[in-house]
């Protein structure tokens, strides 16, 4: 049985579709078959994150709507084996998803895939709804600021009532909690809030802290999942965030700013 | 609150004593009544009481209801109702001494069932209201293992126990219950009511952070308090 993982936030613009790509990737280099599915019919960013925008001929609605067949859509990925994107339409808006449609796709893709990733779009109407109706698991991005993490629980309430676990009284919605663009700095500053003041509020279970990062903007340029520039900083907290979610226990890192490593590492403790 | 009119009509619950008629000679009464006020004088000095007339059936008809209502005045309680009448005869009787005919209610001398559990149960949620969300408990209590957060609303009939942070709204007391009470493990709401009266907080009061707290109504004021 294949996994869905629905990638959601609420708030636009906090990382999902940096985080599906990255997760989605991480997914394949561990061994999984995995499919990325851009949700964020009309706007369509996922194919720039991934590099692939060039292969775009047919994507989800025209397989939604019975013009092309899956293979068709479907776009290998050449890094990584085993990683597949289906790209959103930048031609049709929210409308053209429905459930019933969304339904036999996903259903088409569990047959081959073991994971599938889906990027929703930023809000908590239909286009949101529909890429999180059908989820097994959630990873729930927040940047920590007051407004996103506001969403987030938001999101959360929705996941637990409008799922369809939740219609058909299954168990809940696995519900996971990615903090994106942390700043260390920002935090002792007091001009971001605290992985525990996040932690306090939406009382998740915690699957990651990703840092504010360079690395990311470089990443989306180039068209590489960050997850793929190893030596970097947000690339090394993906793969942690893959680890924990396949089951693995690691120590969260990037939470402490540079100058308290540096004391650390002077005072060797 | 604006005052549109001088009156507002609002519905309420109260539970009064009930008088068992067991005889419809007036002397009798009389003695039974006397001595039931010298056993506990304070309960029933001005206490407002329904007769009950369920034990007489047609007895009653011959009830002079004027004469009833003078005997329970002279007792020093206030008759406000009979209830269990039979036919339009006794109904008309006791509306013409100037007293309600009452209907329907349950009488606690014959207790079918403990009191307890002719309340509705109290509501259960496994977890955390978060924002947007509402949750409405009729008649009963509402329990929640969890935190309600800002921009979530928790409303109940009667008391509201959070075992978390109440952060967001929450009204106990719904129907006009000024008794009820919010419990919560931190008191940072953003509104807080009970009954009809509410309170707008802006800024939390630093001290009720953290600890377990309650909120009562006393003297029509609302009280957030630790416990
Ligand atoms: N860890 C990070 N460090 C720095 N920049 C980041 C980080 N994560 C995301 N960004 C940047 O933030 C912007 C928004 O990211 P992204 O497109 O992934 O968000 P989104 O949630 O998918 O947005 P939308 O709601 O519009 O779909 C992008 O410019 C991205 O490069
Ligand atoms: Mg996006």
């Amino acid at each position: 049985m294949a996994k869905i993982v629905v990638i959601t936030s609420g708030k636009g613009g906090v990382g999902k579709t940096t985080t599906s790509a990255a997760f989605a990737t991480g997914l394949a280099q561990a061994g999984f078959k995995t499919v990325v599915i851009d949700f964020d019919v009309g706007l369509r960013n996922l194919d720039l994150v991934m590099g692939c925008e060039r292969r775009v001929v047919y994507d989800f609605v025209n397989v939604i709507n019975g013009e092309a067949k899956l293979n068709q859509a479907l776009i290998k990925d050449k890094r990584v084996n085993g990683l597949a994107v289906l790209p959103a339409s930048q031609t049709r808006d929210k409308d053209a998803l429905n459930k019933e449609g969304v339904r036999k796709v996903l259903d088409e893709l569990a047959e081959s895939f073991d994971y599938i990733v889906c990027d929703s779009p930023a809000g908590i109407e239909v286009g949101a709804q529909m890429a999180m109706y059908f989820a097994d698991a959630a990873i729930v991005v927040t940047n920590p600021e007051v407004s996103s993490v506001r969403d987030s629980d938001r999101m959360l309430g929705i996941l637990a009532s409008k799922s369809r676990r939740a219609e058909n009284n299954e168990d809940p919605i696995e519900e996971h909690l990615l903090l994106t663009r942390y700043s260390a700095a920002r935090v002792d500053k007091g001009e971001m809030l605290s992985v525990d003041d996040v932690l306090d509020i939406l009382n998740i279970d915690l699957l990651g802290v990703i840092p504010e990062s360079q690395a990311v903007l470089n990443a989306s340029n180039s068209g590489t999942p960050v997850i793929l520039d190893e030596d970097s900083d947000a690339g090394q907290a993906y793969h942690d965030m893959v680890a924990r979610f396949l089951g693995e226990e690691r120590e969260h890192r990037f939470l402490t700013t540079e100058k308290k490593g540096l004391l650390r590492r002077l005072f060797g403790s | 609150m604006t005052k549109s009119s001088a009156i507002d009509v609002r519905g309420g619950l109260f539970t009064l004593p009930v008088l068992r008629l067991l005889s419809a000679d007036l002397d009798e009464l009389r003695d039974g009544l006397q001595g039931k006020c010298k056993e506990a004088p304070a309960f029933f000095a001005n206490a407002p009481v329904v007769i009950e007339l369920a034990a007489l059936a047609d007895k009653a008809d011959q009830l002079d209801f004027v004469a009833l209502k003078a005997l329970v005045r002279d007792a020093g309680m206030i008759p406000v109702g009979v209830r269990d009448a039979l036919g339009d005869l006794q109904k008309s009787r006791i509306a013409d001494a100037g007293l309600a005919v009452m209907s329907g209610g349950e009488s606690r001398s014959r207790p079918k069932s403990p009191e307890i559990s002719s309340r509705p149960p109290a509501r259960v949620i496994h977890g955390s209201v978060r924002s947007g969300q509402h949750v409405q408990v009729d008649g009963g209590d509402l329990i929640v293992l969890g935190t309600v957060n800002q921009g979530a609303e928790v409303v109940a009939d009667g008391h509201i126990h959070i075992y978390g942070n109440l952060r967001g709204r929450a009204r106990a007391g719904a129907r006009g219950d000024g008794d009820a009470c919010i419990f919560a493990l931190s008191l940072e709401p953003e509104v807080v009511a009970i009954g009809d009266e509410y309170l707008v907080v802006e800024t939390p009061n630093a001290a009720l952070k953290g600890r377990a707290g309650r909120v009562r109504l006393a003297d029509g004021c609302l009280m957030l308090e630790p416990l």
